[in-house]
Protein backbone atom coordinates (compact mmCIF):
# COMPACT_ATOMS: atom_id res chain seq x y z
CA UNK A 1 0.00 0.00 0.00
CA UNK A 2 2.98 2.42 0.27
CA UNK A 3 2.81 3.58 -3.47
CA UNK A 4 -0.98 3.96 -2.79
CA UNK A 5 -0.28 6.93 -0.32
CA UNK A 6 2.79 8.17 -2.41
CA UNK A 7 0.12 8.54 -4.82
CA UNK A 8 -1.76 10.19 -2.81
CA UNK A 9 1.00 12.52 -1.17
CA UNK A 10 1.75 13.54 -5.37
CA UNK A 11 -2.09 14.10 -6.09
CA UNK A 12 -2.32 16.68 -2.63
CA UNK A 13 0.84 18.00 -4.30
CA UNK A 14 -0.99 18.64 -7.63
CA UNK A 15 -4.38 20.05 -6.23
CA UNK A 16 -2.67 22.35 -3.83
CA UNK A 17 -0.37 23.68 -6.64
CA UNK A 18 -2.61 23.57 -9.53
CA UNK A 19 -6.18 24.88 -8.21
CA UNK A 20 -5.93 28.49 -8.81
CA UNK A 21 -7.39 27.72 -13.00
CA UNK A 22 -10.19 30.59 -12.89
CA UNK A 23 -10.59 33.62 -11.41
CA UNK A 24 -12.84 32.23 -8.90
CA UNK A 25 -13.49 35.63 -7.62
CA UNK A 26 -16.00 36.85 -4.64
CA UNK A 27 -19.60 37.69 -6.00
CA UNK A 28 -20.28 41.72 -6.51
CA UNK A 29 -22.78 42.99 -4.24
CA UNK A 30 -25.95 44.22 -6.09
CA UNK A 31 -25.82 47.98 -6.04
CA UNK A 32 -28.82 48.93 -8.50
CA UNK A 33 -31.09 49.51 -5.67
CA UNK A 34 -29.13 51.88 -4.58
CA UNK A 35 -27.63 54.03 -7.18
CA UNK A 36 -31.65 54.32 -8.49
CA UNK A 37 -32.41 55.96 -4.95
CA UNK A 38 -29.85 58.18 -5.24
CA UNK A 39 -31.18 58.69 -9.04
CA UNK A 40 -34.74 59.42 -7.81
CA UNK A 41 -35.30 59.93 -4.12
CA UNK A 42 -38.86 59.52 -3.78
CA UNK A 43 -39.80 59.95 -0.23
CA UNK A 44 -41.66 62.80 0.74
CA UNK A 45 -39.99 63.73 4.18
CA UNK A 46 -41.97 65.22 7.43
CA UNK A 47 -41.66 66.20 10.74
CA UNK A 48 -42.32 63.07 12.11
CA UNK A 49 -39.85 60.93 9.98
CA UNK A 50 -37.09 63.06 10.93
CA UNK A 51 -38.36 62.46 14.71
CA UNK A 52 -36.86 58.91 14.01
CA UNK A 53 -34.45 59.60 11.89
CA UNK A 54 -32.30 62.61 12.98
CA UNK A 55 -30.09 60.39 15.74
CA UNK A 56 -29.48 57.81 13.25
CA UNK A 57 -28.20 60.41 10.92
CA UNK A 58 -26.51 62.38 13.24
CA UNK A 59 -24.41 58.85 14.17
CA UNK A 60 -24.19 58.04 10.52
CA UNK A 61 -22.43 61.20 9.88
CA UNK A 62 -19.87 60.60 12.74
CA UNK A 63 -19.34 57.12 12.46
CA UNK A 64 -18.58 57.77 8.50
CA UNK A 65 -16.09 60.82 9.22
CA UNK A 66 -14.67 60.15 12.77
CA UNK A 67 -13.62 56.66 11.43
CA UNK A 68 -12.16 57.66 7.89
CA UNK A 69 -13.21 54.27 6.67
CA UNK A 70 -13.59 55.84 3.23
CA UNK A 71 -10.09 57.23 2.63
CA UNK A 72 -8.88 54.52 4.51
CA UNK A 73 -10.62 52.01 2.01
CA UNK A 74 -9.63 55.19 -0.94
CA UNK A 75 -5.69 54.56 -0.29
CA UNK A 76 -5.66 50.87 -0.21
CA UNK A 77 -7.37 50.92 -4.19
CA UNK A 78 -5.10 54.29 -5.49
CA UNK A 79 -2.00 52.75 -3.81
CA UNK A 80 -3.05 49.14 -6.46
CA UNK A 81 -3.94 51.71 -8.76
CA UNK A 82 -0.63 52.98 -8.76
CA UNK A 83 0.84 49.98 -8.82
CA UNK A 84 -0.87 48.38 -11.83
CA UNK A 85 0.00 52.08 -13.65
CA UNK A 86 3.45 51.38 -13.28
CA UNK A 87 3.05 47.90 -15.08
CA UNK A 88 1.04 49.44 -18.06
CA UNK A 89 2.28 51.09 -21.03
CA UNK A 90 0.29 53.73 -23.20
CA UNK A 91 -2.02 52.00 -24.81
CA UNK A 92 -3.60 49.91 -21.63
CA UNK A 93 -1.19 46.80 -22.34
CA UNK A 94 -0.20 45.17 -18.80
CA UNK A 95 3.28 43.58 -18.79
CA UNK A 96 4.17 40.46 -16.00
CA UNK A 97 7.34 39.48 -16.08
CA UNK A 98 8.90 36.55 -17.35
CA UNK A 99 5.08 35.53 -18.60
CA UNK A 100 4.66 38.39 -21.21
CA UNK A 101 2.67 41.41 -22.31
CA UNK A 102 -1.56 41.52 -22.34
CA UNK A 103 -2.72 44.24 -24.60
CA UNK A 104 -6.37 45.38 -23.01
CA UNK A 105 -6.49 42.36 -20.35
CA UNK A 106 -9.68 41.78 -18.46
CA UNK A 107 -9.43 39.92 -15.09
CA UNK A 108 -9.37 40.90 -11.87
CA UNK A 109 -7.32 42.11 -9.21
CA UNK A 110 -7.70 40.75 -5.74
CA UNK A 111 -6.21 42.90 -3.03
CA UNK A 112 -5.12 41.90 0.47
CA UNK A 113 -4.24 45.14 2.89
CA UNK A 114 -3.34 44.25 6.46
CA UNK A 115 -4.75 46.98 8.67
CA UNK A 116 -2.22 49.38 10.24
CA UNK A 117 -3.22 48.42 13.75
CA UNK A 118 -3.67 51.16 16.45
CA UNK A 119 0.25 51.32 17.52
CA UNK A 120 1.77 54.90 16.70
CA UNK A 121 4.24 53.44 13.91
CA UNK A 122 2.64 50.91 11.16
CA UNK A 123 2.53 47.27 11.47
CA UNK A 124 1.98 44.59 9.11
CA UNK A 125 0.97 41.87 11.80
CA UNK A 126 -2.84 40.79 10.06
CA UNK A 127 -3.54 38.41 13.43
CA UNK A 128 -3.34 41.35 15.50
CA UNK A 129 -4.45 44.13 13.16
CA UNK A 130 -7.19 42.49 10.92
CA UNK A 131 -7.14 42.38 6.92
CA UNK A 132 -9.49 44.24 4.53
CA UNK A 133 -10.09 42.11 1.21
CA UNK A 134 -10.79 43.88 -2.51
CA UNK A 135 -11.38 43.02 -5.69
CA UNK A 136 -11.43 45.00 -8.68
CA UNK A 137 -12.13 43.75 -12.05
CA UNK A 138 -10.61 44.80 -15.26
CA UNK A 139 -12.73 45.31 -18.38
CA UNK A 140 -10.22 45.19 -21.82
CA UNK A 141 -7.68 47.66 -19.78
CA UNK A 142 -10.22 49.58 -18.04
CA UNK A 143 -11.09 49.23 -14.20
CA UNK A 144 -14.67 48.47 -13.60
CA UNK A 145 -16.44 51.27 -11.72
CA UNK A 146 -17.20 48.80 -8.42
CA UNK A 147 -14.77 47.45 -6.30
CA UNK A 148 -16.08 45.82 -2.82
CA UNK A 149 -14.52 43.50 -0.18
CA UNK A 150 -14.58 42.41 3.61
CA UNK A 151 -12.72 43.93 6.42
CA UNK A 152 -12.15 41.19 9.11
CA UNK A 153 -11.66 42.54 12.26
CA UNK A 154 -9.25 45.78 10.87
CA UNK A 155 -7.80 47.99 12.80
CA UNK A 156 -6.64 51.18 12.39
CA UNK A 157 -5.53 54.87 13.76
CA UNK A 158 -7.42 58.21 12.50
CA UNK A 159 -6.60 61.54 13.43
CA UNK A 160 -9.74 64.01 12.62
CA UNK A 161 -9.54 67.37 13.77
CA UNK A 162 -6.06 66.95 15.68
CA UNK A 163 -8.03 64.15 17.45
CA UNK A 164 -6.79 60.49 17.84
CA UNK A 165 -9.51 57.59 17.08
CA UNK A 166 -8.49 54.38 17.23
CA UNK A 167 -10.76 52.68 15.01
CA UNK A 168 -11.95 48.84 14.32
CA UNK A 169 -14.08 47.76 11.47
CA UNK A 170 -15.93 44.10 10.88
CA UNK A 171 -18.24 44.07 7.31
CA UNK A 172 -18.13 44.28 4.46
CA UNK A 173 -17.62 47.17 1.74
CA UNK A 174 -18.18 48.75 -1.55
CA UNK A 175 -16.89 51.39 -3.26
CA UNK A 176 -18.96 52.60 -6.62
CA UNK A 177 -17.04 54.94 -8.86
CA UNK A 178 -19.81 56.10 -11.56
CA UNK A 179 -17.97 55.04 -14.49
CA UNK A 180 -14.65 52.84 -15.53
CA UNK A 181 -11.70 54.00 -15.30
CA UNK A 182 -7.95 54.23 -16.21
CA UNK A 183 -4.72 53.67 -13.90
CA UNK A 184 -4.21 57.34 -14.27
CA UNK A 185 -7.49 58.16 -13.94
CA UNK A 186 -7.81 60.65 -10.18
CA UNK A 187 -10.42 59.05 -8.09
CA UNK A 188 -10.65 61.82 -5.41
CA UNK A 189 -12.34 63.55 -7.65
CA UNK A 190 -14.85 61.45 -8.38
CA UNK A 191 -18.48 61.55 -6.57
CA UNK A 192 -18.33 58.03 -4.94
CA UNK A 193 -21.13 55.72 -3.80
CA UNK A 194 -19.54 53.82 -0.54
CA UNK A 195 -21.63 51.21 0.98
CA UNK A 196 -20.60 49.66 4.68
CA UNK A 197 -22.48 47.16 6.56
CA UNK A 198 -21.21 45.89 9.51
CA UNK A 199 -19.72 47.38 12.76
CA UNK A 200 -17.86 50.43 13.37
CA UNK A 201 -15.42 50.50 15.93
CA UNK A 202 -14.63 54.07 17.30
CA UNK A 203 -12.37 54.26 20.50
CA UNK A 204 -13.98 51.06 21.91
CA UNK A 205 -17.52 51.80 21.34
CA UNK A 206 -19.08 49.68 18.88
CA UNK A 207 -21.87 51.14 16.11
CA UNK A 208 -23.23 48.79 13.59
CA UNK A 209 -24.05 50.76 10.49
CA UNK A 210 -25.78 49.47 7.14
CA UNK A 211 -25.79 52.78 5.13
CA UNK A 212 -24.57 53.99 1.62
CA UNK A 213 -22.77 56.95 1.63
CA UNK A 214 -21.51 59.32 -1.72
CA UNK A 215 -19.07 61.93 -1.08
CA UNK A 216 -16.93 63.94 -3.66
CA UNK A 217 -13.54 65.66 -2.83
CA UNK A 218 -15.49 69.06 -1.99
CA UNK A 219 -16.27 67.65 1.08
CA UNK A 220 -19.70 66.80 0.21
CA UNK A 221 -21.84 63.96 1.73
CA UNK A 222 -24.97 62.33 1.12
CA UNK A 223 -26.16 59.62 3.35
CA UNK A 224 -28.88 57.53 1.85
CA UNK A 225 -32.12 56.66 4.09
CA UNK A 226 -34.64 54.52 2.66
CA UNK A 227 -37.57 54.32 4.81
CA UNK A 228 -39.69 50.90 6.00
CA UNK A 229 -42.30 51.77 2.81
CA UNK A 230 -39.48 51.30 0.44
CA UNK A 231 -38.93 54.82 -0.29
CA UNK A 232 -36.30 56.91 0.11
CA UNK A 233 -34.39 60.39 0.85
CA UNK A 234 -30.97 61.72 0.84
CA UNK A 235 -29.82 63.83 3.53
CA UNK A 236 -26.66 65.89 2.94
CA UNK A 237 -23.93 67.72 4.03
CA UNK A 238 -22.59 70.72 1.99
CA UNK A 239 -22.43 69.92 -1.77
CA UNK A 240 -24.48 73.51 -2.22
CA UNK A 241 -26.08 76.35 -0.89
CA UNK A 242 -27.28 74.44 1.93
CA UNK A 243 -24.64 73.52 4.75
CA UNK A 244 -27.17 70.67 5.36
CA UNK A 245 -30.37 69.41 4.24
CA UNK A 246 -33.00 66.94 2.49
CA UNK A 247 -33.13 65.51 -1.14
CA UNK A 248 -36.64 64.19 -1.58
CA UNK A 249 -40.02 63.82 -3.93
CA UNK A 250 -40.31 67.79 -2.97
CA UNK A 251 -36.68 68.70 -4.23
CA UNK A 252 -33.94 69.90 -2.02
CA UNK A 253 -34.50 71.86 1.11
CA UNK A 254 -32.01 73.34 3.96
CA UNK A 255 -31.92 71.69 7.52
CA UNK A 256 -30.48 71.85 10.80
CA UNK A 257 -30.29 68.73 12.73
CA UNK A 258 -28.76 70.98 15.55
CA UNK A 259 -31.56 73.14 15.36
CA UNK A 260 -33.90 70.01 14.89
CA UNK A 261 -36.19 72.00 11.58
CA UNK A 262 -35.84 72.30 7.59
CA UNK A 263 -37.05 74.45 5.77
CA UNK A 264 -38.64 73.24 2.48
CA UNK A 265 -38.31 75.08 -0.82
CA UNK A 266 -42.09 76.63 -0.76
CA UNK A 267 -41.19 78.22 2.33
CA UNK A 268 -43.19 76.21 4.85
CA UNK A 269 -40.98 74.59 7.76
CA UNK A 270 -41.09 71.33 9.72
CA UNK A 271 -39.66 70.08 13.38
CA UNK A 272 -39.22 67.62 14.91
CA UNK B 1 -13.62 24.98 -43.72
CA UNK B 2 -16.17 21.80 -42.37
CA UNK B 3 -16.20 20.61 -45.64
CA UNK B 4 -12.15 20.28 -45.87
CA UNK B 5 -12.04 18.95 -42.46
CA UNK B 6 -14.40 16.25 -43.36
CA UNK B 7 -12.89 14.82 -46.37
CA UNK B 8 -9.35 15.04 -44.60
CA UNK B 9 -10.75 12.53 -42.36
CA UNK B 10 -12.67 10.13 -44.43
CA UNK B 11 -9.30 9.89 -46.49
CA UNK B 12 -7.61 8.93 -43.67
CA UNK B 13 -9.94 6.34 -42.63
CA UNK B 14 -10.09 4.95 -46.07
CA UNK B 15 -5.99 4.98 -45.65
CA UNK B 16 -6.58 3.30 -42.46
CA UNK B 17 -9.34 0.44 -44.02
CA UNK B 18 -7.38 -0.70 -47.00
CA UNK B 19 -3.89 -0.37 -44.89
CA UNK B 20 -5.51 -2.73 -42.01
CA UNK B 21 -7.06 -4.67 -44.23
CA UNK B 22 -4.08 -5.91 -46.29
CA UNK B 23 -2.02 -6.82 -43.40
CA UNK B 24 -5.27 -8.23 -41.76
CA UNK B 25 -5.20 -10.50 -45.06
CA UNK B 26 -1.51 -12.26 -44.49
CA UNK B 27 -1.41 -15.24 -43.04
CA UNK B 28 -0.03 -15.04 -39.30
CA UNK B 29 0.78 -17.58 -36.84
CA UNK B 30 0.95 -17.65 -33.35
CA UNK B 31 1.80 -14.32 -31.49
CA UNK B 32 4.69 -14.99 -29.99
CA UNK B 33 5.42 -11.06 -29.48
CA UNK B 34 2.40 -9.27 -29.05
CA UNK B 35 1.37 -11.75 -26.57
CA UNK B 36 -1.79 -12.40 -23.74
CA UNK B 37 1.04 -11.34 -21.32
CA UNK B 38 2.53 -8.88 -23.32
CA UNK B 39 0.70 -5.92 -24.18
CA UNK B 40 0.70 -2.72 -25.37
CA UNK B 41 2.22 -0.41 -22.36
CA UNK B 42 0.96 3.09 -24.09
CA UNK B 43 -2.38 4.37 -24.31
CA UNK B 44 -3.89 1.18 -22.65
CA UNK B 45 -4.58 0.36 -18.80
CA UNK B 46 -1.26 -2.28 -18.88
CA UNK B 47 2.34 -1.71 -16.99
CA UNK B 48 5.66 -3.35 -17.30
CA UNK B 49 6.00 -6.56 -15.12
CA UNK B 50 7.92 -6.94 -11.70
CA UNK B 51 11.62 -6.42 -12.22
CA UNK B 52 10.99 -5.40 -16.26
CA UNK B 53 12.46 -2.51 -17.26
CA UNK B 54 12.05 -0.78 -20.30
CA UNK B 55 14.66 1.32 -22.43
CA UNK B 56 13.39 3.64 -25.39
CA UNK B 57 13.41 6.47 -27.33
CA UNK B 58 10.53 8.78 -24.58
CA UNK B 59 10.50 6.78 -21.89
CA UNK B 60 12.64 4.65 -19.27
CA UNK B 61 10.54 2.49 -17.22
CA UNK B 62 10.65 -0.22 -14.45
CA UNK B 63 8.02 -2.64 -13.03
CA UNK B 64 8.05 -2.56 -9.17
CA UNK B 65 5.79 -4.83 -8.96
CA UNK B 66 3.37 -6.34 -11.23
CA UNK B 67 1.06 -3.23 -10.60
CA UNK B 68 2.93 -0.78 -10.37
CA UNK B 69 5.87 0.82 -12.72
CA UNK B 70 7.52 3.73 -12.27
CA UNK B 71 8.12 5.78 -15.02
CA UNK B 72 10.85 9.16 -16.86
CA UNK B 73 10.16 10.91 -20.02
CA UNK B 74 13.31 11.45 -22.00
CA UNK B 75 11.84 14.76 -23.64
CA UNK B 76 12.19 17.20 -20.75
CA UNK B 77 15.61 15.54 -19.88
CA UNK B 78 16.66 16.40 -23.12
CA UNK B 79 14.95 19.55 -23.53
CA UNK B 80 16.70 20.10 -19.84
CA UNK B 81 20.17 19.46 -21.14
CA UNK B 82 19.78 21.89 -23.71
CA UNK B 83 18.14 24.44 -21.89
CA UNK B 84 20.71 23.75 -19.76
CA UNK B 85 18.94 22.85 -16.66
CA UNK B 86 17.54 19.42 -15.16
CA UNK B 87 13.67 18.79 -15.44
CA UNK B 88 12.97 16.06 -14.05
CA UNK B 89 9.83 14.13 -14.11
CA UNK B 90 8.20 11.35 -12.77
CA UNK B 91 5.50 8.88 -13.38
CA UNK B 92 3.51 6.10 -11.64
CA UNK B 93 1.44 3.50 -13.14
CA UNK B 94 -0.48 1.16 -11.43
CA UNK B 95 -2.76 -1.36 -12.89
CA UNK B 96 -4.54 -2.08 -9.78
CA UNK B 97 -6.97 -4.27 -11.47
CA UNK B 98 -6.45 -7.08 -13.93
CA UNK B 99 -8.38 -10.13 -14.34
CA UNK B 100 -10.21 -11.98 -17.25
CA UNK B 101 -11.08 -9.33 -20.56
CA UNK B 102 -10.24 -6.06 -17.92
CA UNK B 103 -7.62 -3.82 -16.50
CA UNK B 104 -8.31 -1.07 -15.26
CA UNK B 105 -5.00 1.33 -14.25
CA UNK B 106 -4.29 4.66 -12.62
CA UNK B 107 -1.34 7.21 -13.12
CA UNK B 108 0.25 10.19 -11.80
CA UNK B 109 3.00 12.47 -12.98
CA UNK B 110 4.67 15.69 -12.30
CA UNK B 111 7.06 17.18 -14.25
CA UNK B 112 9.12 19.83 -12.74
CA UNK B 113 11.58 22.40 -14.82
CA UNK B 114 12.99 26.02 -15.94
CA UNK B 115 14.25 27.60 -18.81
CA UNK B 116 16.40 30.14 -18.54
CA UNK B 117 17.16 32.91 -21.08
CA UNK B 118 20.16 35.85 -20.19
CA UNK B 119 20.43 38.67 -22.34
CA UNK B 120 23.01 41.52 -22.34
CA UNK B 121 26.05 42.34 -20.66
CA UNK B 122 27.33 44.56 -17.88
CA UNK B 123 24.70 46.57 -16.84
CA UNK B 124 22.25 45.67 -19.40
CA UNK B 125 22.19 42.28 -18.53
CA UNK B 126 18.60 41.08 -18.41
CA UNK B 127 17.69 37.25 -16.90
CA UNK B 128 14.33 36.00 -17.82
CA UNK B 129 13.27 32.75 -16.01
CA UNK B 130 10.55 30.74 -16.50
CA UNK B 131 9.32 27.55 -14.37
CA UNK B 132 6.88 25.20 -14.80
CA UNK B 133 4.81 22.04 -13.02
CA UNK B 134 3.10 19.69 -14.73
CA UNK B 135 0.62 17.28 -13.43
CA UNK B 136 -1.00 14.59 -15.38
CA UNK B 137 -3.43 12.38 -13.84
CA UNK B 138 -4.43 9.43 -15.79
CA UNK B 139 -7.50 6.73 -15.50
CA UNK B 140 -7.58 3.84 -18.02
CA UNK B 141 -9.31 0.86 -19.10
CA UNK B 142 -8.41 -1.88 -21.25
CA UNK B 143 -10.77 -4.82 -23.09
CA UNK B 144 -9.40 -7.69 -24.59
CA UNK B 145 -12.20 -8.80 -27.10
CA UNK B 146 -10.73 -11.88 -28.49
CA UNK B 147 -7.10 -12.74 -28.99
CA UNK B 148 -6.49 -10.05 -31.43
CA UNK B 149 -8.87 -7.13 -30.85
CA UNK B 150 -8.85 -5.09 -27.73
CA UNK B 151 -10.22 -1.57 -27.03
CA UNK B 152 -8.91 1.12 -24.93
CA UNK B 153 -10.85 3.78 -23.08
CA UNK B 154 -9.19 6.58 -21.10
CA UNK B 155 -9.40 10.41 -19.44
CA UNK B 156 -6.20 12.41 -18.73
CA UNK B 157 -6.57 15.69 -16.45
CA UNK B 158 -3.48 17.83 -16.80
CA UNK B 159 -2.81 20.83 -14.58
CA UNK B 160 0.08 23.20 -15.90
CA UNK B 161 1.33 26.12 -14.11
CA UNK B 162 4.24 28.04 -15.00
CA UNK B 163 5.70 31.01 -13.23
CA UNK B 164 7.59 33.44 -14.93
CA UNK B 165 10.37 36.02 -13.76
CA UNK B 166 12.94 38.56 -14.68
CA UNK B 167 15.79 40.35 -13.42
CA UNK B 168 16.31 43.36 -13.36
CA UNK B 169 12.43 43.59 -13.29
CA UNK B 170 10.07 46.27 -14.86
CA UNK B 171 7.71 45.71 -12.12
CA UNK B 172 6.90 44.50 -9.24
CA UNK B 173 4.20 42.39 -10.96
CA UNK B 174 5.47 38.42 -10.79
CA UNK B 175 3.57 36.44 -13.66
CA UNK B 176 2.41 32.76 -13.34
CA UNK B 177 -0.36 31.28 -15.54
CA UNK B 178 -1.95 27.73 -14.74
CA UNK B 179 -3.90 26.00 -17.55
CA UNK B 180 -6.04 22.75 -16.86
CA UNK B 181 -7.23 20.11 -19.57
CA UNK B 182 -9.03 17.10 -19.68
CA UNK B 183 -8.46 14.70 -22.59
CA UNK B 184 -10.70 11.65 -23.53
CA UNK B 185 -8.79 9.15 -25.62
CA UNK B 186 -9.52 5.80 -27.16
CA UNK B 187 -7.53 3.30 -28.89
CA UNK B 188 -8.51 0.37 -30.83
CA UNK B 189 -5.94 -2.52 -31.09
CA UNK B 190 -5.94 -5.17 -33.80
CA UNK B 191 -2.85 -7.90 -33.49
CA UNK B 192 -2.65 -8.31 -37.22
CA UNK B 193 0.64 -10.81 -37.02
CA UNK B 194 2.76 -11.65 -33.65
CA UNK B 195 5.43 -8.73 -34.56
CA UNK B 196 2.23 -6.13 -35.85
CA UNK B 197 -0.26 -4.56 -34.42
CA UNK B 198 -2.95 -1.81 -35.62
CA UNK B 199 -3.64 0.96 -33.59
CA UNK B 200 -6.07 3.37 -34.19
CA UNK B 201 -6.50 6.54 -31.68
CA UNK B 202 -8.41 9.32 -30.69
CA UNK B 203 -8.05 12.07 -28.85
CA UNK B 204 -10.18 14.80 -27.65
CA UNK B 205 -10.27 17.94 -25.46
CA UNK B 206 -13.86 18.28 -24.05
CA UNK B 207 -13.28 20.99 -21.41
CA UNK B 208 -10.33 23.26 -21.04
CA UNK B 209 -9.97 25.59 -18.18
CA UNK B 210 -9.56 29.42 -18.80
CA UNK B 211 -6.60 30.48 -19.47
CA UNK B 212 -5.90 32.75 -16.21
CA UNK B 213 -2.50 33.92 -16.03
CA UNK B 214 -1.64 35.75 -12.68
CA UNK B 215 1.05 38.42 -11.29
CA UNK B 216 1.85 38.81 -7.76
CA UNK B 217 1.69 42.14 -7.15
CA UNK B 218 3.63 43.54 -3.97
CA UNK B 219 3.26 47.64 -2.92
CA UNK B 220 4.25 47.66 0.66
CA UNK B 221 4.26 45.20 3.40
CA UNK B 222 0.87 45.89 4.50
CA UNK B 223 -0.69 45.95 0.71
CA UNK B 224 -0.55 42.65 -1.19
CA UNK B 225 -2.66 41.81 -4.71
CA UNK B 226 -3.08 39.07 -7.07
CA UNK B 227 -3.95 39.90 -10.46
CA UNK B 228 -5.68 37.22 -12.45
CA UNK B 229 -6.27 37.70 -16.35
CA UNK B 230 -8.17 36.29 -18.63
CA UNK B 231 -6.30 35.45 -21.85
CA UNK B 232 -8.60 34.15 -24.68
CA UNK B 233 -5.75 33.37 -27.13
CA UNK B 234 -5.43 29.34 -25.95
CA UNK B 235 -9.09 27.85 -26.53
CA UNK B 236 -8.18 24.11 -26.50
CA UNK B 237 -11.45 23.16 -26.09
CA UNK B 238 -12.49 20.44 -28.83
CA UNK B 239 -8.78 19.89 -29.19
CA UNK B 240 -8.77 16.39 -31.29
CA UNK B 241 -6.42 13.65 -33.07
CA UNK B 242 -7.06 10.80 -35.16
CA UNK B 243 -4.13 8.94 -35.65
CA UNK B 244 -3.48 5.61 -36.95
CA UNK B 245 -0.58 3.58 -36.47
CA UNK B 246 1.00 0.60 -36.09
CA UNK B 247 3.75 -1.09 -33.05
CA UNK B 248 6.27 -3.87 -34.11
CA UNK B 249 7.18 -5.50 -31.68
CA UNK B 250 10.23 -8.03 -31.31
CA UNK B 251 11.37 -10.22 -28.73
CA UNK B 252 12.45 -7.63 -26.93
CA UNK B 253 12.58 -4.41 -29.68
CA UNK B 254 9.51 -2.45 -30.27
CA UNK B 255 8.42 0.31 -32.60
CA UNK B 256 5.64 2.42 -32.37
CA UNK B 257 4.90 4.80 -35.43
CA UNK B 258 1.86 6.45 -36.50
CA UNK B 259 0.92 9.71 -38.12
CA UNK B 260 -2.62 10.78 -38.17
CA UNK B 261 -5.05 14.57 -38.64
CA UNK B 262 -5.48 16.93 -35.37
CA UNK B 263 -3.72 18.55 -33.13
CA UNK B 264 -0.54 17.19 -31.60
CA UNK B 265 -1.06 15.46 -28.08
CA UNK B 266 2.01 14.90 -26.20
CA UNK B 267 2.06 11.49 -24.32
CA UNK B 268 2.31 10.82 -21.25
CA UNK B 269 1.93 14.98 -20.25
CA UNK B 270 -1.59 15.14 -21.66
CA UNK B 271 -0.31 18.50 -23.30
CA UNK B 272 -1.03 19.25 -26.76
CA UNK B 273 0.33 21.93 -29.39
CA UNK B 274 -2.28 23.42 -31.79
CA UNK B 275 -2.67 21.94 -35.04
CA UNK B 276 -1.89 24.58 -36.84
CA UNK B 277 1.32 24.48 -35.72
CA UNK B 278 2.40 20.95 -37.50
CA UNK B 279 0.23 21.64 -40.62
CA UNK B 280 -2.60 19.51 -38.66
CA UNK B 281 -0.05 16.30 -38.82
CA UNK B 282 -0.62 14.38 -35.51
CA UNK B 283 2.79 12.13 -34.87
CA UNK B 284 3.47 9.00 -33.16
CA UNK B 285 6.88 8.06 -32.65
CA UNK B 286 8.49 5.68 -30.00
CA UNK B 287 11.66 2.80 -30.18
CA UNK B 288 12.32 0.67 -27.00
CA UNK B 289 13.57 -2.36 -25.92
CA UNK B 290 11.75 -3.57 -23.11
CA UNK B 291 13.18 -7.27 -21.10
Amino acid sequence: MTYLRLCSLLLLLCTTQLSCNSLDIPAAPDILPILEAYGDPDANVTGEIMGGLAETIADSQDGFEDSDIYEEVLDVIVSIQEELDASTDEQGDITLDGIGTFPAPSGAVEVNFICTGWGETETADSEKNGTLDLTMRLFGGSIGPLIWGTATGCQYRTTVAGKAFEISYDGDVAAYFGDFFSTTDSLRERLTTFIISGTIGINGKDVPIDRAFRVDESGRLDILMQLADGTSFIYFFGGGRFAQGIEDASGRFGCSLEDRQCITGSGTSFSW
Amino acid sequence: MHHWIGNKLLLVAIVCGITSGAWGLKPSSARAYHTYETRLLDTSAYSLHRRELRLGLMQLGYGIIDQLQVTTYTMPWFLGMILEDLAPNLEFKSTFYDRRRLALSASVGVVEGQAEQVTGDGESLTTKKVRYLIVPLNLASSVRINSRVSTHLGAQFTGTRVLGSKQPTDNEIRGATVVNLLQLWGMFEWRLTRVTAFTLTVRWVPWASDTVVRGDLVVDPNTGAVVGLEVEAFDLTNAFAIIPGFVFSWKRANIRVGAGYGDFFLEGFGLLIPGSTLHNISPELDVFVRF
